[in-house]
């Protein structure tokens, strides 16, 4: 009995004990290393900086985001019932999904940033000082190029420069112009670090990009001298680094990619990290869906080849409204009667029979664009980035996307001096080197008047930048908004062609108050179709809602004006 | 008495083997040592050894005599022999290996008394022969038991003998014979099982002395209903427990299951034991169950500590039977059809509604007249060109046949006892490709190695197949609901249309490449048992678990073709193949102690036990694209350009001490206690450990002496009360640890370059959750028959990991924090009221239970999104806008101007009111509130089975008091972003139809498609769960075809809802979209045989 007990106990003692606590309970992450040993090697400090430039790969509406835009201003439209359609329709709220997409990846962007900044120097000394200083730059250029996107969106935002632990991360905004200046001294610090060669389709940040994003920022906020001085120093390096292509059209298409007018681009690459635009851009009959649409009044924009806008151009014939105007039109857009992605794009109603151009030989084919009911809407297509290459894989394209190009920069040139009220030869120049391109070669602008001089350039960003995401900043500086955004979207006569051309402002801005235009209810067979009605609130619409969990998670974030 | 109990069931269990085997050798040998063993240990011995059972009264003073002998060799005859020899005591070796012990003296000094005889038969309720019945004189040991007729003879009997009827389950029948010769007996159900006993933490114990709230139900009673995924058959029928089925696809059927409420914002599922071993309850099967054990305070689960604060469910598989060898058979076939579905507007009112919805906001017809006119003339003779499709019904074209096969063996010999169990289930769905299929194998084996050991060695295999479309049954349902029915599903000459832009749901179920999910799992039970001394027992148990999760998503590009036969979209543009395959190992000691004393009244159990748990997962992932033979999905098939490969890995462990103790005096005042004692891996050092105590106590009144009145009425009464701790640390496996992001990847000069960073806030500071929970209940049992459970609890969940919202300029996803605080108060009802007496034998069952969810603390962040955890409201409540009717000409002035709060976009008469909640006359995000709860409260079970000759009937209900459902985006609002409409929404606002149910059509405003009350509705309800007839072949049938047992039945499931949700989705539905697979109503035709 007794030795019995003594077994028993003999055994549960020895389960009992058998155990060793600690180490069994010791379980550390198998996957990923942890952090604090990162960044102490050349290998670590150039993954995190790739991480870094991770964050361009944001996508909104599956559209690189710099590039969606366009789509909430006059020139462009959302078709799908998208909270980004409800952005440009003017109904929007602190709950937008795509507002909450856009503000958390920039921030991300941001944060990966800070850390390489906060934790670098762990591998200073281990580092090649160049190397060390370069990424620290690139690093730097980033958060500038993420923070200029959010402070044009929202307004000023808070301004977070290190890594923010849980409790230090209720901080209110910063006013927007103590962002730019932030984002200013920034550019010009990381440009001493950056290299000078041009590589745009190596997809790294250079001094040009420093330069040329500084020049945008500078300009969008009124800073004439530095957006001038930031320009000119981009403008010395033409003809090495930076060069108009001779090609409009080939910028935005497989063939340009490796073009020295480009400066900075977000880099794709099949297989790893791809964009839709052929889908979101292309045709029907090119089985894309044509999601993002051109506002019609955009086609109407462009001036004829005298340089006349189409109300005043003897060239301008109603019936062949896209004839004898300037080429950018047919490059930037599709409209009716041209060939798109191998196809004839027709949306005349009636033509429900087209050519296949990808066919050898080409074949006549049912026409979706004029039977489709979800075809165009509104006639036109949007053209740049839906290259014919990517047909086979309409949502695998690897057409890298320019942030910034030359022409842009001589743009901003042009009109800071303009602003700044230094009218000289150079801003003649600048604006007529954009014009005088080989593929576009529009006649040269002339007048010294600043007024003139002032619209001939804004119209000329139209002409140039459409479908290139920056026209939303374009509408916003200049106070376009409230007027052009409480137009209709407006699509082509189904049937027909307006018999006068509409009435085109200083601005670029097509009327249609004498062309009929379909009331609710009728056909828009012969008068023009309202694709969508928007409305633009003044005193709120100018700066989209900060999303509402920035609101509900600090206490001292305050909500744009109206929202 | 309790020896009586002990011996009719050796008794049952020895007759009713004899029918099958053959008469048990006398042959057999033993060799023992015996020294200083008394005579009862030497039988005990011979039980265990031998196929012998002894018979005797426990009176007997000869039986604790000591002996001193040693057997070689020896038949038990001869062992018998050398015991009694000299000795006063008789054996006789009876029929069937009963040896019976008498005295001697017993027939030699009862000369006195006159002897009579006397006979009859034993049947039961259904008045069927009663075999194995023990008949004895009282207070002697002469007796027999019943045989296969339910017969019986006693001879030689004295004529005032007291005849005692005793059978297991049955209430005990005593009557003198006071000269009759015929004494026939018709023997009633135990309805109170005193002596029952539930499965408990680590243990078991006797029902009547739990203090804690169980409940208990029976294997049997499970199986009844024909479900494949076990977790479905707990729906409704245990008060507290809320099983809820959001959809009805094959193999993700299941019900997600809650215990009194949802304590915690993340994972809310109890914890599931099958004997002893963590398993998905869908991964057995019904009919493997013998009983299930729901734990439901902090009392009773507070033993399985950190893992327990969802509560906990034991479910004890049925285990072989001693001396018995038999084969059963239970199987069904049936086949399904959705219980609800949207009715989709056809192809030209498709078009003439679409017309209104664009001029209703200002936009230009979409379809012209003409176009409208042609297709209504060419719509019959040309469908290619002019399709009319319905998309439900093109989709859902399946039968759903569903079947189930399970045989079970049992046999057993004294030292090896096996159960076997072998289950088929293969349930197609109602989508084309979609299929369920689960094979299982139990083996449960029992040996009993020496007088102190024992083992038990168990196996557990299951194999699962799920198959589906890879694009998923969600995607397909979502599109069904959404393409409108102008667009072409398939043409004529069977090539597959064009869809939505090539998204074509009958064409990617049909031929768009499978996603199937292979889940083999292996599971082994060790369990060796020591017991040196009936009050002492020892047990040490290992079970490693493996199971792998092999999927694969082969997407099939498909080639639609336009109405003229031309090629259109390729969907996708081409073949893409990922497969993976996960191992997990999962090991899991544990050991307890168990003491078990009573000295005199006072009865202690203390049970002390250790438990260690660790797991680790690898995984190993292949991606390649292009496909040139879409025949063979596999990965070398595919192109190698743009292949991958993946890998992973992830281990945690727990670690735990654990300890109870139990103590009652009279069992009238009960006692208990538990602690656990938890480390997890999941936190730092210093913040591992946690401990978990409860208390509980009981009393039964009715065993009070000044209750003994009214025991005729009550039967038994019993009040109780807990408390007690429980923990939750099932978040993330490294919460703790910041790590590395290798996934950042990005391309420079068209080369992917590897990429860094940290995209995840780290917490060191996280520690454990817990819940404290507290309950009363009340246990009535009147007239014997009705029986009432009444319980009342509080639960408070304090440090609730959540990942809560952080603000977004930190730039990282937000990590888990001990943040959130949430109670539940509810009580639960059961009543049970059976009559088997008559002829007609019927039982009733109702159970009731209600909980009330409050968020009391999120650290004042309130998620946001449709359902939404806000402080001072229930988990999960509907947030959005509250909608006050449909705007009338009146809102507006004669200028025009709306008269009320602005709302979104262009309003006009016909959409929907919003209520300014803060006043500052517009209507937007700040104007959202709290409009509906999901949580579903007032649930309710109603069951009656009734039997009449061989008939058998049985109904079951189940419902929701109180809750609220809500279907948004295509699932309902029309022609949300360029969708179609369904037939209800016809009855819309137009300045001709005021009063109508639906807003005005107006296309891409989006005014009407906010989330708000008015599209949610009550989603309360009462479901006809299953209804079933059955019948049983007559026993003079059965005899000859010597079965035991043959039953048919006819069998629905879901076969009536009363609702007021939305017409075309069930009342379960989650709350989304619509785009689910919907539920199913199940006929099936099924047998249980017995042989």
């Amino acid at each position: 009995m007794k030795s019995n007990i003594i077994r028993s106990f003999t055994i549960i003692l020895l389960i009992f004990t058998s155990v060793s606590c600690d180490d069994y309970l010791e379980k550390f992450p198998l996957n990923n290393p942890s952090d604090a040993t990162f960044l102490t090697n050349e290998t670590e400090l150039n993954m995190a900086i790739a991480g870094c430039y991770n964050g361009l790969w944001l996508k909104i509406q599956e559209m690189p985001f710099h590039l969606v835009f366009d789509a909430v201003t006059d020139i462009g439209w959302d078709r799908n019932g998208s909270a980004l359609q409800a952005i440009g329709r003017g109904s929007t709220d602190s709950r937008n999904s795509d507002g909450l997409t856009f503000w958390t990846g920039m921030y991300q962007g941001i944060a990966k940033c800070n850390y390489v900044l906060a934790n670098m120097s762990r591998g200073e000394d281990k580092i090649p000082a160049a190397t060390f200083a370069q990424a620290r730059a690139e690093a730097r250029f980033l958060r500038a190029l993420y923070y200029h996107y959010l402070i044009e969106i929202f307004g000023g935002v808070p301004l977070v420069t290190s890594p923010l632990a849980l409790s230090e991360a209720q901080i209110p905004r910063t006013s927007k112009e103590d962002v730019v200046d932030f984002i200013l001294e920034e550019l010009d610090q990381c440009a001493a670090d950056l290299p000078q060669a041009n590589k745009p389709t190596l997809g790294r940040a250079t001094k040009g990009a420093a330069w040329a994003l500084k020049s945008r920022v500078a300009l969008y906020n009124q800073r004439w001298d530095e957006a001038i001085s930031a320009a000119q120093k981009v403008m010395a390096l033409e003809g090495t680094e930076y060069l108009l292509n001779s090609s409009y059209m080939d910028l935005f298409q497989y063939a340009g990619q490796g073009s020295k007018e480009i400066i900075f681009s977000v880099q794709y690459l099949k297989g790893t990290n791809m964009h839709a635009m052929f889908r979101l851009f292309g045709s029907r009959n090119a089985k894309a869906h044509t999601n993002k649409k051109p506002a019609y009044q955009l086609a109407d924009t462009w001036e004829c080849t005298d340089g006349k806008q189409i109300d005043e151009s003897p060239l301008f014939d109603p019936k062949n409204p896209y004839k004898n105007r300037d080429p950018r039109l047919a490059y930037t857009l599709a409209v009716s009667g041209s060939l798109f992605l191998g196809f004839q794009f027709e949306t005349h109603g009636d033509s429900i029979k087209c050519w296949d151009y990808n066919q050898s030989p080409a074949k006549r084919i049912g026409n979706l664009e004029a039977t489709h009911a979800y075809a165009t809407f509104t006639g036109i297509c949007w053209r740049k980035y839906a290259d014919n290459l990517d047909r086979l894989a309409v949502n695998e394209s690897d057409l890298n996307t320019i942030i910034i190009r030359y022409a842009e920069v001589l743009l901003n040139y042009a009109e800071a001096k303009i602003e700044a009220g230094k009218i000289d030869q150079s801003v003649l120049d600048a604006i007529n080197k954009v014009r005088q391109r080989a593929s576009v070669n529009m006649p040269l602008i002339t007048t010294t008047n600043a007024e003139e001089l002032r619209f001939a350039v804004r119209r000329e960003r139209k002409y140039e930048l459409s479908g290139e995401g920056l026209r939303l900043f374009d509408i916003r500086r200049w106070k376009l908004a409230e007027e052009v955004m409480n137009l209709p979207v407006l699509g082509r006569m189904k049937k027909s062609y307006p018999a006068i051309p509409p009435v085109v402002d200083k601005w670029g801005t097509s009327h249609y108050e004498k062309i009929p235009i379909a009331q609710q209810g009728e056909s828009s067979d012969f008068k023009m179709r309202v694709v969508e009605l928007r409305s633009f609130d003044k005193n709120r619409d100018y700066l989209w809602p900060i999303p509402y969990i920035e609101i509900d998670t600090n206490p001292v974030m305050e909500q744009n004006p109206g929202y | 008495m309790v020896l009586i109990m002990k011996l009719t069931t050796i008794l049952t269990l020895v007759f009713t083997c004899s029918l099958y085997a053959s008469v048990y050798s006398q042959g057999t040998r033993i060799s023992q040592e015996m020294k200083g063993w008394t005579i009862r240990e030497v039988f005990q011995q011979i039980e265990r050894e031998s196929r012998f059972r002894f018979f005797y009264n426990d009176d007997l003073k000869e039986i604790d005599r000591k002996v001193e002998f040693s057997t070689k060799d020896s038949n038990v005859e001869k062992i018998l022999e050398q015991l009694f020899s000299g000795s006063d005591v008789s054996y006789e070796i009876m029929e069937n290996n009963l040896i019976a012990l008498k005295l001697k003296s017993g027939y030699i000094n009862s000369g006195q008394q006159p002897r009579t005889s006397v006979k009859g038969k034993i049947t039961d309720q259904d008045n069927l022969p009663l075999p194995g019945v023990s008949v004895f004189v009282k207070g002697t040991t002469q007796g027999m038991i019943t045989d296969v007729n339910g017969n019986y003879q006693l001879s030689g009997i004295p004529s005032d003998a007291v005849l005692v009827f005793s059978f297991i389950g049955m209430k005990t029948v005593e009557l003198p014979v006071s000269g009759k010769t015929v004494i026939d007996i018709r023997m009633e159900q135990e309805n109170i099982g005193l002596e029952e006993v539930v499965a408990v933490g680590y243990g078991v114990q006797k029902k009547v002395n739990l203090t804690g709230a169980i409940t208990s139900l029976n294997g049997e009673e499970l199986a009844r209903k024909q479900y494949a995924q076990t977790s479905m058959v707990l729906q409704g029928i245990a008060p507290g427990v809320v099983v809820t089925q959001r959809n009805g696809q094959p193999g993700k059927d299941g019900g997600t299951i809650s215990i009194r409420g949802k304590t915690t914002l993340g994972n809310s599922n109890p914890l599931v034991l099958v004997d002893g071993i963590e398993m998905g309850i869908n991964n057995i099967d019904p009919t493997m169950i013998e009983s299930v054990s729901i734990l439901k305070d902090a009392a009773s689960s507070s033993i399985y500590g950190s893992r327990a604060a969802n509560g906990v469910i034991l479910v004890t598989t049925k285990r072989a039977q001693k001396d018995r060898l038999s084969v059963s058979y239970n199987g069904y076939a049936g086949f399904q059809s959705p219980t609800d579905l949207p009715d989709m507007v056809g192809a030209i009112d498709h078009m003439l509604l679409t017309n209104e919805a664009y001029v209703n906001v200002g936009k230009s017809p979409l379809y012209s007249e003409n176009y409208i006119q042609e297709y209504k003339d060419y719509m019959a003779t040309n469908p290619d060109k002019y399709p009319d499709t319905d998309w439900y019904d093109e989709l859902l074209s399946e039968s759903g046949l569903m079947q189930s096969h399970f045989l079970t063996l049992n046999g057993g010999t004294e030292k090896v006892r096996v159960l076997a169990s072998l289950g088929y289930l293969d349930q197609k769905g109602i989508m084309p490709n979609t299929d369920f299929k689960r094979y299982s194998m139990r083996f449960n084996t029992d040996l009993f190695l020496t007088k102190s050991f024992s083992a038990q060695f168990d196996a557990h295999i299951k194999q699962a197949y799920l198959t589906e479309p890879s694009r998923g049954t969600s995607e397909a349902i979502h599109w069904a609901g959404r393409i409108p029915a102008n667009q072409g599903g398939v043409l004529s000459n069977g090539l597959w249309g064009e869809g939505w832009n090539g998204d074509n749901p009958v064409a990617f179920t049909n031929d768009g490449g499978l996603h199937t999910e292979e889940a083999p799992s292996f599971t082994l039970n060790m369990v060796l048992k020591y017991q040196p001394f009936d009050w002492l027992s020892m047990n040490l148990s290992y079970s490693p678990n493996y199971w792998q999760s092999n999927n694969s998503t082969f997407v099939k590009a498909i080639q639609t073709y336009r109405w003229d036969g031309s090629a259109s979209y390729m969907a996708p543009q081409k073949s893409t193949l990922n497969t993976d395959h996960n191992r997990n190992l999962s090991n899991n000691l544990r050991s307890t102690i168990t003491l078990d004393k009573k000295l005199g009244e006072h009865d202690f159990t203390l049970l002390l036990g250790y438990q260690q748990e660790d797991y680790r997962n690898d995984g190993l992932k292949g991606y390649r694209e292009t496909f040139p033979f879409p025949d063979y999905p596999v990965l070398n098939s595919g192109g190698e350009e743009n292949q991958k490969a993946y890998g992973w890995a992830s281990e945690w462990a727990l670690q735990s001490f654990f300890g109870r103790l139990n103590y009652n005096y009279k069992e009238r005042y009960l006692v208990e206690g538990n602690f656990r004692y938890d480390g997890s891996s999941r936190f730092v050092k210093g913040r591992k450990w946690g401990l978990f105590p409860s208390f509980s106590a009981g009393w039964r009144i009715s065993e009070e002496e000044f209750f003994s009145s009214i025991k005729p009425v009550v039967t038994n009464m019993k009040i109780r009360a807990s408390w007690g701790q429980l923990g939750n640390q099932d978040i993330g496996t490294y919460p703790f640890s910041s790590d590395v992001n290798l996934g950042l990847k990005y391309v420079f000069n068209k080369q992917v370059i590897s990429g860094a960073g940290i995209t995840d806030l780290a917490n060191t500071e996280i520690s454990w959750e817990t819940t404290t929970a507290t309950n009363v209940g009340l246990d009535v049992t009147l007239f014997n028959h009705l029986n009432l459970v009444a319980e009342y609890y509080y639960k408070v969940t304090d440090d609730i990991l959540l990942a809560l919202d952080i603000p977004r300029i930190i730039g990282m996803n937000a990590p888990d924090q001990n943040a959130g605080k949430v109670e539940n108060r509810g009580w639960d009802l059961g009543l049970n009221y059976s009559n088997w007496e008559r002829a007609f034998k019927y039982e009733i069952g109702f159970n009731i239970s209600d909980v009330k969810n409050k968020v009391l603390d999120l650290k004042g962040v309130n998620k946001t999104g449709t359902t939404v955890n806000h402080e001072g409201y229930p988990m999960y409540s509907i947030y959005g806008l509250e909608a006050d009717g449909l705007i009338s000409e009146d809102d507006f002035d004669d200028q025009g101007t709306y008269l009320h709060a602005k709302q979104y976009g262009t309003i006009a008469p016909g959409d929907i009111k919003y209520i300014d909640q803060n006043n500052d006359s517009i209507i937007n995000s700040n104007d959202y509130k709290i409009i509906g709860e999901t949580i579903p409260r007032f649930t309710f079970g109603f069951n009656f089975n009734a039997k009449y000759k061989n008939f058998d009937f049985g109904l079951f209900l189940q419902g929701v008091g109180k809750a609220d459902g809500l279907i948004r985006d295509q699932g309902i609002m029309p022609f949300l972003m360029g969708g179609t409409v369904q037939e209800q929404h016809k009855d819309r606002w137009t300045p001709e139809n005021q009063d109508a149910s639906f807003p005005r059509f107006a296309f891409n405003e989006t005014n009407n498609e906010q989330t708000s009350s008015f599209w949610m509705r009550n989603a309360a309800y009462m479901r006809l769960k299953n209804l079933q007839v059955g019948y049983s072949l007559p026993q003079s049938v059965i005899r000859k075809i010597k079965a035991q047992q043959f039953r048919v039945y006819l069998s629905g499931q879901n076969l009536l809802t009363i609702d007021n949700f939305w017409d075309g989705y069930d009342v379960e539905a989650p709350v989304g979209n619509g785009g689910y697979y919907p539920q199913v109503k199940t006929y099936s035709i099924g047998i249980d045989v017995k042989f």
